[in-house]
């Protein structure tokens, strides 16, 4: 049905494959000012994420962010021109987890980044701007690794990474005792540790002659987790690990993001109550245990039912880098796809675009930067041929920081193909 | 004819060199070049810098360059090589090679093994550099292959034929070898042991590297390439040459062009990423403004792999000159030996590679090698020597 | 893409009022008039505001709603702008198997029948159903170079007996890469494993050809049993379809020669994938079939640096018959939609895209005449859904089995 909406758009308007000329070619009129800098998308459909969607809007860039939107918008003249007429113009979408960014390891996701490869390229050709990058991780240990969240400025290493860290990757399961043991007796003798610094500080600002305290081991981390400077982020599938996990919170005060839930549905309120983040894969299925009469395994609303309970959610496909081998549609070149899944499940629309720009850019830290269509933020776009949440749609065009980094129409990747159409009508003997 | 000696050497290692010899540590004394006057007759001379010299004379005394030219008198008495009807350009130099040398230290990760010397393992007699030899190649930087990321270690500058470990070595140091890996761990090691050389402490060879008195040869993936720059910004005098591997080779050509980078690798096609398109790297370098040393395909130091490798980057539009360079000067520009080495020109080493026709042509044989004015090749021979 | 919730709420009151009449498995053979937004034949296009009547199982009548009366005692059911389409079929599972898919001690192993290991309460069966898949074979695995034979079964029935549509409806062969052994048994090469393969075909024809010679009356002795080639007599004759998993040119390319001019069997090689469209003209001159999964895409294997699904290829190559699969145990079977939806997004039209998933794969299993599409006299196999089975973002909100409501999503919790 969406499709038919856009072809019905797209037959009106003429097929317009987006091209780039100047203002003046294009007649749009000049306004005061030299638009020389200037970026303007023009006449597409702006879903800004943040404020609803803009029908046949026009959205202006300057220095790399978004200097207005709106419709009506005169553009200045000598302004690069993007027409965008039957398309649909959203935020770059934000990958809550990317994988296969960096090679090998590293202590510093700043030292090994790159603005060359093909991750890069495939995360543009699939509208992705920007994503969770983990380097390391706890491993048999209570915490550990290192991670950060990093744009895809092709060719420019100086504006690639944004944040790191963004967060604090623990090893939280029932599964593994003595790891979740060790966590808890870490994270005591750190919150002793505040109590004690807290003392130090006041009697040495009272003039009192007094040792700092030792500093407990994994200190430096913990206490960033205890004073919220940074969440944690925590695999829990089950319903008992995820209760687990949330104990945290109640123990430690810690801010938690909760990643790759499969029975969160059974437990909406324990997890929203506690203003939990959840980054999750609607379309994973698990059995139900047969054995248990309560509900157990999965299910396609665990979406929508977390997102009712008021829980921010971000949404990442099973496989969360980009597989040629197999698995197309399962990963990062269809992430859009992933939200579709939880609006099968009953996501409303637009919370299901929010869990792949806004909301994930939010968990991130960097909410304030990404993920929506606002004034003052980066000017990290994608023009797409059709509704975002349609299996058939493409990206035609990513900007970042303002700057065309794809073009679907001159990469080799998509070109080749052509939207078929829809179902035939009857064949009259056919009834 | 052309007597103006070659201009002085650019770079500073001459005059270390020339300090070293005076005090007797300079190795090149373990070479013994023929004290005979050697005339060469050729039929053409393509000496790399300047036009070609249709029947031409070279000079040979003491192992270099005395005279070139079309209207050079032979002396008397002059042992005379007639090349009358063949081609003569200077020898080919090698730029990166891991020619008869043990794989590296493995161990730690990273690598700090700045001690590590390549001299420390010569032994010419190894049929694999006479084979090298006879296919024109003269001089040779040898490195051993990294296992682990970091200061491999010292690179040896060598002639391909020698007598003993001694007289292989072309000058006292060699150049500082990097295997280059971008990740917090090598970043660190590298970053302390060039800031440690800067200032003023640290390992010897790797102070000689951050103040250009040797070259730096490092081995690293394109995708790292923006964070190698990003390291070695602070050490402008390091003369770098890069041996660049990975997908996303092809995606840095126009960095590597602006950034005039010297780059070493293979005369060979290559593929577009993900695709069976050919791509002529070295071309599309040379082109877009860098420096460009080829290596023969598939690390071959044997038969014409080096010349058919070129023969068919000409045919896909490689400028034959260009191509002709990357085998000869440019290498012998980045390893700080152009002022020795890399063309034909008065005062320079009379490496020569003698062809019976244009070296590019596949039926173009090689039928003689000299370094230092002594033959150590000649096709007569009718196999090794 | 409209809001579900009003239309939802709607459709509760319509299905509850439904079927709070109709009950379901106890009443024998319901009959319906389910009206439809829009009718998906898949093979005859597409009938707007349409109307298909069910009785006895089967599709009665179908056709615009203005022109098909509904008869007296028919309970209608309004799914308003809903559509509705065939049930899907899925011909290379691992569902419901619940111990093992292979013995590996032998590499041919014809006395194997996976419909013993399949556990009807398989948890993964009413997932699979609610994906709107109806039917599937579940088949042995491809450690062996003949794992034994598939069992078809729809994925829900008023009884577990009731499912089972062919207990041995297929011959499971291997012919790349799995049964290798690279330990030096046999398998150690491909060449010992099509030697394997080609001495149980000649024994399985072998053994064929003897009984019909004794029922013909040409010869007056029945030859001696074999239990372990019993199995293969239908096969032998044409009447069921070998399913035969292999990888890229090479294997497709022997699979369908071996297969198809050697030994004249109807067949599908699965898998495929890789390289294999590259013979896909010989396959399409064979008649043989392609099902492929469970990745459709094939990138550096065309080296042009364009993406592209094996699916299109094989399709553009002339094979009539291509179908997708999952592979899955259980759960992931709920994908198959989604690997067709992926094949449309690569360059397949909407109606070729949803062969993929019904009557190609109904026909490559010998059942087309049954299931697949929506036409008078096939099984009342249908899924209502708000748009194409291959959009993710509108749930399945009914589906029938046999004619009878067997998942509807609002009676799920």
């Amino acid at each position: 049905m969406t499709r038919r909406l856009f072809a019905a758009l797209l037959c009106a308007l003429a097929l317009l494959t987006p091209s780039v000329v100047m203002a003046e070619e294009a007649g749009a009129k000049p306004a005061g000012g030299s638009g020389k800098g200037v970026v303007a998308i023009q006449g597409g459909d702006l879903y800004t994420i943040t404020d609803g969607v803009i029908r046949g809007g026009t959205l202006l860039i300057e220095a790399g962010k978004i200097t207005a939107l709106g419709t009506g918008l005169s553009v200045p003249e000598g302004a690069e021109v993007i027409d965008a007429r039957g398309k649909v113009v959203m935020p770059g979408l934000v990958a809550a987890r990317l994988s296969g960014l960096i090679r090998g390891d590293t202590k510093k996701i700043a030292d090994a980044l790159g603005p060359y490869g093909s991750t890069i390229t495939f995360a543009l050709a699939s509208g992705v701007t920007a994503g969770y990058v983990q380097a390391g991780g706890p491993g048999d240990q209570p915490f550990g690794g290192t991670n950060a969240v990093v744009k895809l400025t092709e060719g420019d290493l100086e504006g690639m990474l944004l944040r790191e860290p963004v967060d604090v990757n623990l090893r939280y399961s029932n599964g593994d005792p003595r790891s979740k043991a060790l966590l808890r007796q870490q994270l005591r003798a750190a919150k002793e540790y505040l109590r004690k610094k807290a003392q130090f500080d006041q009697d040495k600002a009272a003039g009192k002659k007094v040792d700092p305290p030792a500093m407990p081991p994994g200190g430096e981390t913990l206490t960033k987790l205890l004073t919220g400077e940074l969440p944690a982020r925590v695999s829990a599938e089950y319903s008992n690990d995820i209760l687990s996990v949330l104990q945290l919170v109640d123990d430690f005060g810690i801010r938690l993001i909760l990643e790759g839930p499969i029975e969160g549905w059974t437990i909406p309120e324990a997890i929203g109550r506690r203003k939990v983040d959840v980054i999750m894969t609607p379309r994973t299925q698990a059995e139900r245990d047969r054995y248990i009469s309560a509900p157990t395994g999965s299910s396609n609303e665990q979406a929508a039912i977390l997102s009712r309970a008021g829980v921010r959610l971000a949404i990442i496909p099973p496989s969360t880098g980009f597989g040629l081998w197999g698995g197309f549609g399962e990963d990062l070149f269809t992430l859009p796809l992933e939200a579709a899944h939880a609006v099968g499940g009953g996501l409303p629309e637009d919370r299901a675009l929010e869990a792949i720009t806004i909301n994930s850019a939010q968990i991130l830290g960097v909410g304030d930067r990404l993920g929506s269509l606002q004034v003052g933020k980066d000017a990290d776009i994608i023009v797409m041929d059709g509704h975002p949440l349609d299996y058939r749609t493409f990206v035609e065009l990513t900007l970042v920081n303002g700057k065309v980094l794809y073009d679907k129409s001159k990469s080799r990747l998509f070109s080749h193909i052509r939207d078929k159409g829809d179902l035939p009508e009857a064949e009259p003997a056919g009834q | 004819m052309r007597s103006t000696d070659i201009a002085p050497p650019r770079g500073t290692i001459r005059l270390a060199a020339a300090l070293l010899a005076g005090l007797g540590l300079l190795p090149a004394a373990g070479w013994c070049a023929g004290s005979a006057v050697v005339a060469v007759r050729a039929g053409r001379v393509v000496p790399i810098v300047g036009d070609a010299i249709d029947n031409g004379v070279i000079l040979i005394e003491a192992g270099r360059i005395k005279a070139l030219g079309a209207d050079v008198a032979v002396p008397e008495g002059a042992e005379v090589i007639d090349a009358a009807g063949q081609s003569v350009y200077p020898g080919l130099v090698s730029a990166w090679s891991t020619l008869g040398i043990s794989p590296g230290p493995g161990g730690s990760r990273p690598a700090t093994n700045a001690k590590h010397q390549i001299a420390d393992e010569l032994y010419p007699h190894q049929d694999a550099y006479k084979q090298a030899g006879r296919m024109g190649i003269t001089t040779l930087a040898l490195t051993c292959g990294a296992r682990a990321p970091g200061i491999v270690g010292e690179g040896a500058l060598v002639r391909t034929v020698a007598d003993d470990s001694e007289s292989m070595l072309l000058s006292d140091r060699g150049p500082l070898v990097i295997e280059f890996r971008a990740d917090t761990d090598t970043l660190g090691a590298l970053r302390g042991a060039l800031d440690a050389a800067k200032g003023g402490s640290g390992d010897a060879l790797v102070k000689l590297a951050v103040q250009g008195e040797v070259p730096t040869l490092i081995s690293t993936s394109a995708a790292d390439l923006p964070q190698l720059w990003k390291l070695i910004e602070p050490y402008k005098d390091m003369r770098v040459a890069l041996i660049v591997s990975g997908s996303e080779f092809l995606q840095l050509v126009p960095k590597l062009g602006e950034r005039k980078a010297s780059v070493i690798l293979t005369a060979a096609i290559s593929y577009e990423p993900f695709t069976r398109n050919r791509v002529d790297l070295p071309r599309l370098l040379d082109e877009a403004g860098a420096k460009v040393a080829c290596l023969p395909p598939a690390a071959a130091y044997d038969g014409d792999a080096l010349r058919f490798g070129l023969a068919e980057l000409v045919r896909g539009s490689f400028d034959a000159k260009a191509a002709l360079r990357s085998v000869t000067l440019s290498p012998a520009e980045m390893l700080g030996l152009d002022y020795r080495l890399g063309s034909l020109e008065v005062g320079k080493d009379a490496n020569l590679l003698i062809a019976d026709g244009d070296l590019l042509d596949v039926k173009t044989r090689i039928s003689r090698v000299l370094i230092e004015g002594t033959t150590v090749y000649d096709a007569a021979w009718g196999g090794l020597r | 893409m409209a809001r579900l919730a009003p239309a939802r709420a709607l459709l509760c009151v319509l299905a509850a009022a439904a079927f709070a009449r109709t009950g379901l498995a106890d009443e024998a053979s319901p009959r319906y008039a389910i009206r439809a937004g829009k009718v998906v034949t898949v093979t005859r296009g597409v009938i707007d505001h349409g109307l298909l009547l069910v009785s006895a199982g089967k599709i009665e009548a179908l056709g615009p709603a203005d022109k098909v009366a509904v008869p007296a005692g028919y309970e209608v059911i309004d799914v308003g702008d809903r559509w509705i389409m065939p049930g899907m079929v899925e011909i290379h599972s691992h569902c419901g198997v619940g111990w093992g898919i292979n013995d590996m001690v032998s590499q041919i192993n014809p006395g194997m029948r996976v419909g013993d290991d399949v556990d009807p309460d398989a948890p993964a069966i009413p997932a699979v159903l609610a994906a709107g898949v109806t039917t599937v074979q579940s088949v042995p695995g491809s450690g062996t170079n003949h794992g034994g034979y598939g069992v078809a079964f729809k994925t829900w029935g008023a009884t577990k007996q009731d499912r089972i549509i062919r207990r041995i409806s297929i011959m499971k062969m291997t012919q790349a890469y799995n049964p290798e052994r690279p330990g030096g048994d046999i398998g150690a090469s491909r060449m010992g494993m099509a030697w394997l393969i080609r001495q149980y075909l000649d024994s399985a024809r072998d053994y064929e050809r003897s009984w019909e010679a004794y029922e013909q009356g040409e010869r007056k002795t029945p030859p001696a049993t074999n239990l372990g080639l019993e199995f293969s007599r239908p096969v032998m004759r044409g009447e069921l379809p070998v399913l035969i998993h292999t990888y890229e040119s090479w294997g497709v390319g022997m699979t369908t020669h071996m297969f198809a001019d050697e030994y004249g069997l109807k067949g599908i090689a699965t898998h495929a994938e890789w390289t294999g469209h590259n013979v896909g003209e010989a396959v399409a001159r064979k008649h043989f079939a392609i099902n492929v999964g469970p990745g459709v895409v094939s990138f550096t294997a065309v080296g042009d640096g364009r993406v592209h699904s094996v699916v299109v290829e094989f399709v553009e190559r002339g094979v009539e018959n291509v179908s997708v699969n999952t592979d899955a145990f259980g759960f992931d079977q709920a994908y198959l939609a989604g690997q067709a939806a992926m094949a449309a997004r690569l360059g397949l039209d909407d109606q070729t895209a949803l062969k993929l998933v019904t009557i190609n794969p109904a026909s490559a299993i010998l059942l087309g005449d049954r299931l697949g599409s929506l036409e008078v006299g096939k099984d009342a196999d249908l899924v209502v859904k708000k748009s194409s089975l291959l959009d993710p973002s509108t749930p399945v909100e009914m589906v029938f089995v046999n004619g009878r409501l067997a998942y509807r999503r609002d009676a799920k919790h």
